[in-house]
């Protein structure tokens, strides 16, 4: 229903142009050029970075046992940008392809990083600490690289750096949904692990449950996901943390059966709802940098969680 | 207490311990028949832990191999070793949200059959409530009874009522004594055996880093602790 909603009110634009003509094959040209390549791509975009990049906080929280984690508070979002950095600002070509493959890579290299140390981390206060430093690491070489680029490629990555939905080509829009669909579904596939392994790792063990599968799926699906979503999007701050706490807050069910497509929802809803942020709000063309309404949104969103459950680092 | 259809534990001179640190016990042979309540004693820092981690197949031996009916356990897959052996860690899970009734029924499990054992427990009224919400020993005998669903010949148990109080212990031990009657075998690493009732202790075990040695379980158990000296 969230998702309908939110659908429906994207469909409606700052130009004027009817969705209904369009779809009885009535529109003129102008109508039609902004449906499929402005408006659907647009919408498209927004609901599967939200899934995916909600999905991958429910993974990575669960995971990690912390419900502070997500793809950018740990830093995985930044070594998805480190490798668009490296891409567009060193002047790389390649084109998409080559800035998305080196996202992906480069969210990869942070997660598989990260799990490599975390056996050394007791308590969750680590973990982000581990994040946050990585974050200032990644940003100081990405500082670096942006005052030695070409004026051009700066200007790309700036513009890149603020986030949005709204420069997609409806093909890439469309071939992110089929990932982040392939992704929930190996993901909801997992469900039985994630749920034996909120009982901690070694339980999870005992059970049968094979933490190499686990991890390496965690690692594939997170990495594809994150990697591509910055790709497209820029770096898109706080939908992976907040999302999965959205859903917690209405609804005490905990299986991951049913937190796995409820985050999808309503990460794809959230998404739809902070891009009506940027389109509502701003007196530019562009709006508001999505990046900016995100973290409006998330920073106070992470103080909640924190009050809620109390700061015990433990 | 000796049951001939029940698979026997056994170490195959295993060297125990972590990778990178010296072993804490070096090519031990040993074997622990199924059936009865089997306590393994010992120090803090003997290495009870690490050798129940070894025998539940959660951590690899340094050399030599863990055998369960004669069979290597190291050869059988992770869900293969979760049908022959299940594993209560010393601390009960404090963040998990499920509730007790899908923790019941984790990977596959059945409905009735989960209430049924939830009733054995005579805690019915758990069903429905987050796990989070019990306490400690609470906690801790729900894992035991996700321990008993998982059907397995053996069950071992870290030091699982280190966190409890008094009561709580009582009652976990009535609920193991009660799996014991029914023909598990368990092996429990433990410094509570005071409270279990000596006619389910099948054999006692003192690790040291001398290795293991067998002590009369008939014996009183005031000679067992002085055997640590």
């Amino acid at each position: 229903m969230v998702l309908g909603l939110a659908i429906s009110h994207v469909l409606w634009g700052t130009t004027e142009a009817s969705f209904a003509s369009w779809i009885c094959g009535e529109a003129d040209e102008v109508t039609t050029a902004i449906m499929t390549q402005i408006r659907i791509p647009r919408v498209l975009t927004a609901m599967g970075a939200g899934a995916g990049l909600g999905v991958c906080g429910l993974l990575l929280q669960t995971w990690f046992g912390n419900p502070l984690a997500g793809p950018s508070v740990l830093g995985i979002s930044s070594g998805a940008g480190m490798g668009v950095a490296l891409v567009v600002l060193a002047g790389f070509a390649g084109g998409w392809v080559a800035t998305a493959s080196a996202a992906v890579l480069g969210s990869m290299l942070v997660l598989f990083g990260i799990l490599l140390v975390a056996k050394r981390f007791r308590g969750m206060t680590t973990l982000l600490i581990f994040g946050l430093m990585l974050n200032y690491v990644l940003g100081a070489l990405m500082t670096i690289l942006q005052a030695e680029a070409k004026q051009d490629a700066l200007q790309q990555f700036v513009f890149w750096g603020m986030g949005t939905f709204g420069q997609n080509t409806l093909f890439l829009a469309a071939s992110l949904i089929v990932l982040v669909v392939l992704v929930v579904a190996k993901a909801w596939h997992l469900r039985g692990a994630l749920d034996a392994w909120t009982l901690g790792g070694i339980t999870a063990r005992s059970m049968g449950v094979s933490d190499k599968a686990v991890r390496w799926n965690l690692l594939l699906l997170t990495g594809l996901t994150t990697g591509a979503v910055t790709a497209i999007c820029g770096p898109v701050a706080f939908l992976g943390l907040a999302t999965p706490h959205v859903v917690r807050s209405f609804t005490g069910r905990r299986t991951h059966g049913f937190l796995i497509p409820m985050t999808a929802l309503c990460g794809a809803a959230l998404a739809l709802l902070a891009d009506w942020g940027v389109k509502g709000f701003g007196g530019g063309i562009d709006g508001w940098p999505l990046n900016a309404v995100l973290s409006l949104l998330g920073g106070p969103m992470v103080i909640w969680v924190l009050i809620k459950r109390g700061w015990t680092p433990e | 207490m000796n049951h001939p259809n029940y698979p026997s534990l056994a170490l195959n001179k295993a060297t125990i311990g972590y990778r990178g640190a010296s072993p804490l016990l070096r090519e031990i042979s040993f074997a622990w028949e199924a059936g009865g309540i089997h306590l393994l004693l010992g120090r803090n820092g003997a290495g009870k832990s690490t050798l129940i981690r070894t025998l539940a197949g959660l951590m690899d031996p340094m050399a030599g191999d863990v055998l369960i009916a004669e069979e290597s356990i190291l050869s059988l897959s992770s869900k293969e070793r979760a049908k022959r052996m299940a594993y209560v860690h010393s601390t009960p899970p404090r963040t998990s949200e499920l509730k007790v009734g899908e923790v019941l029924q984790l990977l596959g499990g059945e409905v009735a059959e989960a209430r049924s054992v939830l009733e054995d427990f005579g805690e019915e009224s758990w069903w429905d409530r987050p796990l989070s919400t019990l306490s400690d020993g609470e906690a801790q005998r729900v894992m035991f009874a996700r321990c008993i669903l998982q059907r397995t010949d053996w069950i071992l148990l870290d030091e699982p009522t280190a966190f409890l109080d008094a009561l709580a212990r009582k009652r976990f031990w009535n609920q193991v004594e009660h799996a014991a009657q029914l023909g598990r075998g368990i092996l429990v690493a433990t410094h509570d055996f005071m409270e279990i009732t000596d006619r389910m202790i099948a054999s006692v075990t003192m690790v040291s880093s001398q290795g293991l040695k067998k002590l009369d379980p008939s014996q009183d158990p005031a000679s067992w602790t002085a055997e640590m000296e």
